[in-house]
This record gives C-alpha cells, structure tokens and sequence, in this order.
C-alpha cells in the first residue's frame, strides 16, 4: 500500500459508513462550484441578453406593445429587401474600407515618428491622444465649424490656394468620405499608443543585428525588424479598428442626422428601434449588425491564437 | 582572411559618466582575445565600439592599419554574435543566416518582398546563398535545423544558428558579446571547446567579452583585463594569474579568489600583518596589501612564534582537493581560504580548530593605489616564523 493511499484511508474510519465518492468525482464537483459564479455572470449578462436579442428579431414587438406575434423571417426579409438598409451596410463598408487602411498606416507613422524623440515624445503622444479622449459629439460642431461652407477654415484654404470649394457636409458622394476623416482623425492617436507600446517591445539587439547584417538602411530596418515584429500588434490594431469603424454612430448623428443618404449601420438600428419602435425589426438588424462583427472577432481569436509570435 | 585589430586612446562617455577612458589594445590577426571585467568596466561598450554600433567619444580604431571610424559595422566587414543571440524571431533559420549574403548579394529592390520577384538575376543569387548557408550549417551541424524557427530551438542550437549567421559572409573579425552566458553549466563548457575549435580551424580573429573568469582563461591567447574603462592589464591567461598587475585583477582572476592580507612594510621593505612577521618582502614601505592564491596557502599545526594563527570555520569538498575556510586570529580580523590536498595530513580538518597558517608559493603585494609592487617570499613552508623583535636585531 503506497503512502497516499493510506491517508486516503484514514478519514474514513472515522466517517460513518455509507456514500464516499470517489476522489476524482469530489474534484469535479469542487471545481463546478468553483466555476459556477463566473458561469451564472456570463450567462446573465452576455448570452441571455444574446438570446433575448435573436428571440425578438423573429417577432413584430414594438416598443410597449402588449401582444407580440411571431413572425419568423420576415424581419429578415424584409430587411435584405429595404434599400434604407442596404445602403447602411454599403456606407458602413465603405467607412471601414476608408478608415482601416488609412487608421492603421497614420497611426503606425506616427508612432514611428514619435519613438524616436526623447523630450518631446510626452507632448506628442498627448497630443495625439487628445483627439481619443475628446467627446466624439462635442467635437463633431468643432468640425462642423471647420468644414462650414461659408464661413469653415478648411473652405478658406481651398479658395486661397485656388481649388474648388466643397460642399463636405451636404454633398452625398463626399459625405461617407468626410465622416471617415473625422472617424480618422479620432482613431489615429489611439492606434498610435498601440504602435508605440508595441515598438517599445522590439529589442534593440534586434537592430544591432540588422545593421550588422547590413539591413541598417532605414527601408531594410523596416523590412526586417521593425514591420514583422510589429505584426501582432498590426493584427490587433486592425481588429480593434473595423470594430470601431463598424460602430460608427456619433458623427452620423450629430452631423447628418442619416440624411442625404448617410445611413450606416447601427444609426439604422437607432432609427429602427428608438424612432419608430419596431423593436422586432431593429432586434433583426443587430443581429445582421453582430454578424458582421462575429467575422472580425472570429478573425482575430483564430489568429491571435496561433500567435502571429514567434518566442 | 584574418584582420589585425588597433584600438588607439579609445574614450567614450555617456552623459557625464566616463564609461572608456583612453583604452589602448593591439591585437594581431588570428589572435583569440578576451576582454574581461566585472560588470559596467566599459567591455561592452568597447566591443559595440569596434563593431561600429556606437561612436567613441575620442580615438580611433584601426582594422589592418586601416581607420574605420567613420564607417558602417557592415563595411568593417566584422561579425558580432550577441548575448541574446539577435536572432530575427519572425524568420526561419535559414532565413537568419541568409540574411547577411541577401543584403550584400543583392540590391535593395530585389530584397522587397514582392517587386523583388521581378528581378531576373535574383533566383540564381538566392541559389548560390542556399549553397554557403548549407555549407555553414553543415559546419555547425545544424542542417536539421534551417526550416525552424528560433522559437522552436533550445538555447545551444539558437546559439549556433547565431554563430552561422556569423561565420557565412567570412568576416575578417569576429567579435562575441558573452555569447555563453545564457546557457547552462555543462553547455557552456561544450560550447567553450567548441568556440576555440572554431577559432583555430577558421583562424580568423576573434574578440570576445565576458564576464566569467574561466571562459577568459581557458579560451583566450590573450586577455584584456578592464577596470573601471581602463584596461588594468593585458597579458596571456598565465601572466594575469601569476603576475596580475592591480588589485582588482588579482581580485578578479582565479577561482577559488585571491585572499588579501592587510599589512606594512617598514623602511627595510619586511612586511609585518599586524605585527606579526610575513614571510614576504617588498621594496619600500607603506602600507599594503598581500595578495595570496588559496593553493599558496599551507596550514599546519600551530606552533610557537607562528606568524598567522587561523580558526577553521568551514571546509569545501571538492574532490581532488578542500578548500578550507579560516578566520584569522588577529587582532585586524580577517578570513582567509586554504587549498589543501585531499591527501594531505591535514585533510580533514575539523571545523574549529585553530591551525598555522603559512605561504607555499609567491605572495602579489599591491601598494595603496592598488598597482603591484615587487615582492619576495623570504622563506617558503612551515617554520618558525621571526617575531618582529627578531627581525629587528
């Protein structure tokens, strides 16, 4: 009899005889309850609300309605038929098509423009950032002044340098492409901390190395240090903003309102919901609205899982 | 082919802390040398500064008698193997040791990763860089391991990935930044053979910096010991063990350390540790240190007159030899370590003995500055030793 099994063996002369399970199950109990909280708090707060979300979205409820029907897919029908809708989707993907790239390689060049200060990296950094911490809403009448046809600063310059003046908030085919500036503009110093704590992870024997190896140019320290051991930071930075770009909601609002063609998506869903009180309807449209989120995150686990790392 | 090395008043400060202060090395080609001190003694630095990653503040290093001040590491055609071992984490092995031939062989724009493509001498060049790295991992036995990442590789093999990258382009120099010190005992000692190996078969000329006496020793034609970013001695291994010219070189070199004894030296030059006569000699008087290597170090049974009475605290088993530990019984304190045959009569001394403690081999006497001083052991082995009163008549 080995040593542990004689301990086992003790307690149990002096417990009364009867139902002792086994140790294996007495683990597995012990550690159920130890994982029931988190469990019951996951449930409560993300997947029943999850839940309750798709259920409505099969149903005509309206905000204090007393009898609900069932529907089935007519919401969703009815939703890939509506061309208010269709042309949310297709804003929002243009929106995400503008400020991805473009949010990405600002933020990165800025976080490689301000790396290599000493002194000045704090102003820099809080400067950038300023536009993150900044009521998006508040700022949006600052912009609204800026690109005022008669009276904006940004009008003025076009005509000082004797370009044409533009129309930015009310001219339909430059309106995505405005808000996505703004959208721009707030996410640029956001990705740029995101850069900057990933460039500080880089070891400088890296770029010994390189210089060594004669990759000390600055398009060959790019190339082989500085770019590839930043690519998990870059995943992320994209994941995070398609996210935010996804959600555009604030600048729409504020400074459009949905017209002249303006709709995206999750000011749809408002409208949907909040205005007209379709609850069933707009429930539908957060559905589509979360799958097209689900791609992205999914995207991001998969690959942040098998590490585009390297240690 | 092997390039000579001339370092000429090499200073360099960081901020108002003098971290080099006019370092003056020679080192002929195919030579192995060593630059050794304790931490923050400016050996790093000096080594970045022959490889060309930083700039001295004054000085001038020479490769073949040529100035390369002012040029590029990769111009100096030197190699470096880091501590870390640098090696690119996002590449494969193979792709590591290329990357030195793909940045020499082939133009900027053949190198970018898709416009490369339409290169047309670029696939024959990247043919002929697969044939040298082959031809060095095979050198290094590492064929295996081309297709891996360093990820995927332990400490030695990243290690030799890290020398391979060194060796394909055939530098004229090779310079090593503590490149064993992230391995463990026994693969340290195998890579130490193996590194020395290389050198005599490549015959190319190594420098290398540590920290770790024993490396120093055991691989180097030379040392350079630094001090403080000064160079306290150069000299082969047997010259900084037998005659270290400073203190902190003797402090430094040998294991198990040096013991040092307090003492003075009156006008005729006998040395005297709290009154009590040293069989050691010097030139003048003064204060100074004695300075004694634990194997010069004989202890016996305590006899009349003895000149150093010492309690046994502790003893070291070491297999071929113990190392016993004493306080010494004198009125300055003090401890002192004996290196005694596990054959000797006396080699099982019992902790708290009180034993004579007496010299076998040359004494180092250092003056208050630290500098060597010219010593004479007047008598060696047990004996009476003279009291001062006898010594003075």
């Amino acid at each position: 009899m080995t040593a542990a099994a004689a301990l086992d063996k003790t307690p149990a002369l002096e417990r009364p005889a009867g139902f002792r399970p086994s140790r294996a199950v007495r683990e597995a109990l012990a550690g159920s309850l130890f994982a029931t909280p988190a469990v019951v708090l996951l449930l409560a707060t993300i997947l029943a609300p999850l839940i309750a979300l798709v259920v409505l979205s099969f149903t005509d409820y309206e905000l204090g309605a007393v009898d609900v029907r069932w529907l089935g897919g007519d919401n969703y029908r009815q939703a890939l038929g509506d061309p208010v809708f269709r042309r949310a989707v297709s804003n929002t993907l243009l929106y995400v098509a503008l400020v991805l790239p473009g949010g990405i390689l600002l933020g990165l060049l800025a976080a490689l423009a301000v790396h290599g200060r000493k002194k000045s990296r704090g102003f820099y950094e809080t400067a950038y950032f300023l536009p993150v911490t900044a009521t998006l809403i508040a700022m949006a009448a600052v912009w609204q002044f800026l690109l005022h046809p008669r009276i904006g600063p940004v009008n003025a310059v076009l005509k000082a340098v004797g370009l044409p003046e533009q129309a930015f908030l009310s001219e339909p085919s430059l309106l995505i492409p405005t808000l996505a500036f703004i959208g721009l503009w707030n996410v640029v110093g956001f990705n740029m901390v995101l850069f900057l704590a990933g460039l500080s992870g880089i070891p400088k024997d890296l770029y010994d190395a390189a210089e060594v190896d004669g990759a000390g140019g600055s398009v060959d320290r790019f190339l082989t240090v500085t770019w590839p051991m930043l690519a998990p930071t870059t995943l992320f930075v994209a994941v995070t903003t398609s996210i935010t770009a996804f959600k555009v909601f604030d600048t729409v609002a504020v400074l459009t309102g949905g017209k002249n063609g303006t709709e995206v998506l999750l000011y749809a869903i408002y409208l949907e919901g909040f205005q007209y009180f379709k609850m069933g309807y707009a429930a539908a449209l957060t559905v589509i609205f979360l799958l097209f989120l689900l791609v992205f995150s999914v995207f991001q686990a998969v690959k942040l899982d098998r590490r585009v790392h390297y240690t | 082919m092997p390039a000579s090395l001339k370092l000429d008043r090499i200073s360099k400060s960081f901020g108002t802390t003098k971290v080099l202060d006019e370092v003056d090395v020679e080192i002929r080609a195919g030579e192995f040398v060593s630059i050794v001190g304790a931490s923050g003694c400016g050996k790093s630095t000096l080594l970045r500064i022959i490889a060309g990653l930083e700039t001295q503040g004054a000085g001038h290093v020479r490769l073949d008698e040529v100035v390369v001040d002012a040029m590029a590491p990769r111009e100096r055609n030197v190699a470096v193997v880091f501590q870390n071992y640098a090696l690119y984490p996002h590449m494969t092995a193979f792709e590591n040791i290329a990357t030195p031939l793909a940045t020499s062989r082939l133009s900027l724009y053949e190198r970018l990763p898709v416009l490369g493509r339409l290169s047309r001498r670029r696939a024959k060049i990247r043919a002929g860089i697969a044939a040298d790295v082959a031809a060095v991992a095979a050198q290094l036995r590492i064929e295996a391991l081309l297709d891996r990442k360093p990820g995927q590789l332990s400490g030695g093999q990243r290690q030799r990935v890290a020398l391979a990258r060194a060796l394909v382009r055939r530098p004229s120099l090779f310079l090593m930044d503590e490149p064993l010190s992230n391995l463990d005992a026994q693969l340290r000692v195998h890579m130490r053979e193996e590194i020395t190996e290389l050198h005599s078969r490549l015959g190319a000329t190594f420098v290398y910096v540590t920290h770790d006496q024993v490396e120093a020793m055991t691989m180097s034609d030379r040392i350079v010991m630094m001090d403080k970013g000064r160079v306290a001695q150069i000299g082969s291994p047997s010259d900084l063990y037998d005659r270290p010219a400073t203190i902190a070189v003797a402090r430094f070199i040998g294991s198990p350390a040096m013991n040092f004894l307090p003492a003075a030296a009156d006008s005729s030059g006998a040395l005297f540790h709290a009154d009590r006569r040293l069989p050691v000699d010097t030139d003048r008087a003064g204060p100074v240190v004695v300075g004694l290597r634990p194997e010069n170090v004989a202890i016996g049974p305590v006899y009349e007159g003895a000149a150093l009475v010492g309690r046994i605290r502790r003893v070291e088993h070491h297999g071929h030899d113990r190392l016993v530990h004493l306080d010494l019984q004198s009125p300055l304190g003090g401890m002192l370590s004996a290196r005694v045959s596990a054959t000797d009569a006396l080699s099982d001394p019992a902790e708290g003995c009180f034993v004579a403690v007496d010299f076998t081999g040359p004494a180092h006497v250092f003056d208050g500055d630290g500098l060597r001083r010219t010593s004479k052991v007047v008598r060696l082995g047990f004996g009476r030793i003279d009291t001062a009163a006898e010594a003075a008549e």
